[in-house]
């Protein structure tokens, strides 16, 4: 725009004497004219030249000055055109007359020079003014569609990769806006290969493109690491690992994570700054407050930071819930917020569990009102189901045509620094998928495993008795003193053998765990081995029965092996 | 929101009293209570009895004083806070970071 433009004035008179005074006056003050003898000649003329400032007389045949301020003040629309009124009147109702029509200002005839003169100055700066805030609003336009533009673009691409994993899964419910990522909320559910549900939900610091940026690599860290059958604590550790990496300071992820661990019934469960999540246990109709014990991610190096998770025996029908502060800092019309209390209240006073969740969803809806939040209210709920209930559970791997090898064995020794730090079984499992046949029983061969190797390091290497695990209390003690010998863990070891036979047909995989441990009375266990109502433990072996065509303990019990058999 | 600082007698500490709402609105201010300080403080002392909210971009605002204030040899203290503010606070275990009184 240019600053230092003159502005072009249009003069309406028809008093020819009148009119040409005015005009020999501007031309004067070095300002551009143009001359129109009457009202509709005006309005014409200001059409086809778009003068930036109009002086107009009241009285005139056909269309009058007010006539013409009216149509002017239309056509210049946003634009800031003064009208300024000759006038000859010396009534004050008439120079309201003359503001009511739209017009700006007036003059009085006969024309006083300097007054004449100080009045365009005054307007010409407002002009400019106007014309600066009227530039820098469309470059603000500009800048947000452009911003608009790109958020679209950007949520395309995330869409891609933020896939939306499992979380249709029948026993999540969520509340999740379709731009939430811009405002750095996600929610994200996968499968692991021995059908843990593994859920997050995570609030980034800040809004827009610089929220957004950090779900990329939580999503693929998380996604690719649940796929490959690694622990929540593991997936904890390299996501904090990597945001603490690529988040600048003070930029970080609040998270709330759970892994249900479907065969044995347990929750594990870590929340770093996301606002204390809730467990309901069905049988006593109790909710346990799942409250933030760390740091959020990203804020802490890998050494310091702490994944921990804290471990819940759960039942079919128990729920798990998060949310973000969105939910609680939701502000009525009168700015109060909703709060933690009246969460709690909602959730207490639910008709029945199904409907928790509506509790807080519709709870927060009927309090807002129809007042759109500020930020963005974002909530899951995770239903511990059994097994037979989860029918939508994807297979990770498809099957194929038998190649590959066909005979191999592999050893593999863990000593104690291993076991403390380091899970095997994602690179045992790797090591397995390369067996084209076997792909199809991915996740049957990982809970195996798991199996496996939870009892040789668990009852074997660090001798915990599972009878801990028959009360509440005890299954807490369990996993602390289990925390606690693994890091005081100075000998022992556990070797895992594997051994493959095959071909197009059919083959045969056997697995043997060896532990350091003193073993234990197999026979006795094998002779009761339905495990009873409410025991926390005890499913395993049962569940290595249902899987494998053969498994003995061999020597003191420290030794395990199992056969697997495919054909087709 | 307005934000106050000034250093003390001895030049070894400097505290940042923070009023109303804490949020990104303060961003600018709150760098410069702490950029803008001719010497080198030892020390930092968050004045929050006038505090009424913090919200996540705050946290943020805290953290990059610490890294300033040499990360994990950082010497901060948040003060004075309200329940409300202290319960955001320990929400994010920030008393790990910081120290809380």
């Amino acid at each position: 725009m240019n600053q230092l433009k003159r502005p072009r004035i249009l003069v309406v008179d028809d008093n020819p004497t009148d009119r040409l005074i005015l005009l020999s006056m501007l031309r004067q003050l070095d300002y551009q004219v143009f001359e129109a003898e009457n009202g509709l000649q005006g309005v014409a003329l200001f059409r086809q030249e778009k003068p930036d400032l109009v002086l107009v007389d009241v009285v005139m045949p056909e269309l009058d000055g007010y006539g013409v301020a009216r149509e002017i003040k239309q056509i210049a629309g946003d634009s800031f055109v003064p009208v300024i009124f000759i006038t000859s009147l010396q009534q004050d109702e008439e120079f309201a007359r003359c503001i009511d029509a739209g017009g700006d200002d007036f003059l009085v005839k006969p024309y006083n020079r300097i007054l004449l003169r100080a009045k365009l100055d005054a307007y010409s700066r407002q002009i400019q003014m106007h014309r600066t805030i009227q530039a820098q609003l469309e470059q603000i336009r500009e800048n947000n569609n452009h911003l608009l533009h790109e958020q679209e673009v950007a949520k395309r691409i995330f869409d891609k990769i933020v896939k939306p994993g499992s979380l249709n899964l029948s026993n999540i419910r969520y509340r999740l806006s379709p731009l939430a990522i811009f405002n750095g909320d996600v929610a994200l559910v996968a499968t692991s290969p021995s059908q843990n549900i593994l859920m997050l939900l995570g609030d980034f610091t800040g809004h827009g493109l610089a929220a957004a940026i950090g779900a990329l690599p939580l999503t693929q860290i998380f996604y690719g690491m649940v796929g490959k059958g690694f622990s929540l604590e593991e997936i904890l550790k390299e996501l904090n690992t990597r945001l603490h990496e690529v988040l600048p300071v003070g930029v970080f992820c609040c998270l709330g994570a759970v892994e249900l661990d479907i065969e044995r019934n347990i929750l594990h469960v870590w929340n770093g700054g996301l606002p204390t999540g809730v467990l309901y246990r069905h049988d006593i109709g109790e909710f346990l407050p799942l409250v933030s014990r760390h740091l959020a991610l990203g804020i802490l190096p890998a050494n310091r930071f702490v994944a921990k998770v804290e471990s819940y025996p759960v039942q079919p029908g128990d729920k798990v819930f998060f949310w973000t502060d969105g939910l609680l800092e939701a502000a009525n019309a009168t700015g109060e917020m909703y709060g933690e209390e009246r969460v709690m209240q909602g959730l207490q006073n639910a008709a029945s569990p199904a409907q928790l969740f509506d509790a807080l969803n519709n709870g927060v809806d009927r309090y807002l009102d129809g007042v759109v939040p500020e930020d963005d209210i974002s909530l899951i709920e995770l239903t511990v189901v059994d097994r037979a209930e989860l029918a939508q559970i994807s297979r990770p791997f498809a099957q194929q045509a038998a190649q590959g090898p066909v005979a191999w064995s592999l050893n593999y020794n863990l000593l104690p620094d291993s076991l403390r730090n380091f899970n095997p079984l994602p690179l045992c499992l790797h090591i397995l998928m390369e067996v084209p046949a076997l792909r199809s029983y991915g996740g049957q061969l990982y809970t195996v495993m798991a199996e496996l190797y939870s009892n040789a390091l668990d009852h074997g290497v660090l001798q915990l008795s599972s009878s801990l695990k028959s009360t509440i209390d005890g299954f807490s003690q369990y996993y602390s003193e289990r925390a606690k010998r693994l890091a005081e863990l100075s000998s022992g070891f556990i070797t895992l053998h594997f051994a493959y036979t095959g071909n197009d047909h059919g083959g045969k995989l056997s697995i043997e765990v060896t532990d350091s441990g003193p073993g234990f009375n197999f026979k006795k266990v094998f002779t009761n081995e339905v495990p009873s109502q409410g025991k926390y433990s005890g499913r395993g072996l049962l569940l290595l029965k249902q899987i494998c065509s053969r498994l003995e303990y061999i020597g003191n019990g420290n030794q395990v092996r199992i056969e697997f058999d495919w054909s087709t | 929101m307005s934000i106050t600082s000034n250093i003390s007698a001895d030049g070894k500490t400097l505290t940042i009293a923070i009023d109303g709402r804490f949020d990104f609105s303060a961003h600018q201010e709150f760098r410069k209570s702490y950029e803008q300080v001719a010497k080198p403080v030892s020390a930092y002392v968050l004045e929050m009895g006038k505090t009424t909210y913090l919200d996540s971009s705050a946290l943020g605002m805290l953290l990059l004083l610490r890294d300033h204030a040499g990360g994990d040899n950082a010497n901060i203290s948040i003060v004075h806070c309200s329940e409300d503010v202290k319960k955001i606070l320990t929400i994010s275990n920030f008393q790990q970071l910081f120290k809380l009184a």
